[in-house]
């Protein structure tokens, strides 16, 4: 069998990714944890001296807490399972995949096994975030200068 | 059963929905004012009406001090700082001698609505606008 037909039989034999409701269930469950996090971001607005602007951080620190015990009880894999890319994206994702390498590498000592390997998944996801955010500022400084919008 | 629980979780989805869109007409806007002076509360008030993307206001005016908490409505929030640059120059234009400070924070609205109902001394009214007034300052 040559190479072309193998890839005929797996296209045909493989079950067909049902994306719909795929996109459905990542919907959902990024979408609930953003609604987790703005309740905690109202109960710290209510009960403490924080403004809308101010209630980021400790909203921030907060998801972050609750995605690190769930990652270290092994629920955010099984969460990660259901939802896809709607446990991802969310800051809670992010923890995650910082949280979990650490957990990993935690055998091969806290220098070089944590410290060296905590941002094997979040370095992407910081480079391409500098990078990108990068270019955003260059084409709005381009706008600037020309007169289409402010500052 | 799986089908089951997702097809549940849809129906209380669409309920929400529609729950959410039926919304009552609340009182638009409150004013306070310690000392007895009508004439700024009706100016107040018709700036704050000729505002078209204000959806609840409340204003607490004391002395030199006037502070105004708006709520916004969701379409409008895109353009809240346009909105509350404008309104703080207005306001700064009808009352030049005065202090101003107007806010569309959620949290500084929601303490001035707090402040209309509690029956406060001017000395304890002034120090809470005060306290206000640093809380909106904040940057992190």
């Amino acid at each position: 069998m040559n190479q072309k037909d193998y890839e005929q039989l797996q296209t045909k034999l493989s079950p067909k990714t049902p994306i719909g409701l795929n996109l459905l269930k990542a919907f959902l469950v990024g979408g609930i944890i953003c609604v987790i996090g703005q309740a905690i971001s109202f109960f710290y607005i209510m009960n403490f001296d924080f403004t809308e602007r101010t209630a980021g951080n400790p909203t921030v620190a907060t998801m972050i807490f609750i995605s690190l015990l769930l990652t270290g009880f092994g629920l955010y894999k099984k969460l990660g399972q259901f939802g896809g890319a709607g446990s991802a994206v969310p800051v809670t994702g992010f923890g995650n995949a910082v949280i979990s390498a650490a957990i990993e590498h935690k055998t091969e000592g806290l220098v070089l096994g944590v410290g060296g390997n905590i941002f094997k998944l979040a370095g992407s996801v910081i480079v391409f975030g500098v990078v990108s955010a990068f270019f955003v500022a260059l084409v709005k400084l381009i706008l600037v200068t020309i007169g289409v919008t402010q500052w | 059963m799986k089908r089951n629980v997702l097809r549940f979780l849809l129906l209380i989805c669409c309920i929400q929905l529609m729950v959410a869109c039926s919304g009552e007409q609340k009182e638009k806007f409150a004013t306070y004012h310690a000392a007895g002076d009508n004439g700024s509360q009706s100016t107040i008030e018709k700036l704050l009406n000729d505002e078209k993307s204000i959806e609840k206001g409340t204003a607490v005016f004391v002395d030199d001090v006037i502070l105004v908490g708006v709520q916004i409505k969701p379409f409008s929030k895109l353009k809240r700082t346009k909105i509350e640059e404008g309104l703080q120059k207005k306001f700064e234009k009808e009352f030049p001698d005065k202090e101003v400070l107007v806010s569309t924070d959620f949290k500084i609205s929601w303490e001035t609505q707090k402040l209309m109902k509690k029956e406060l001394t001017e000395k304890e009214l002034k120090k809470k606008i005060k306290k206000l007034q640093d809380l909106a300052k904040e940057e992190t």
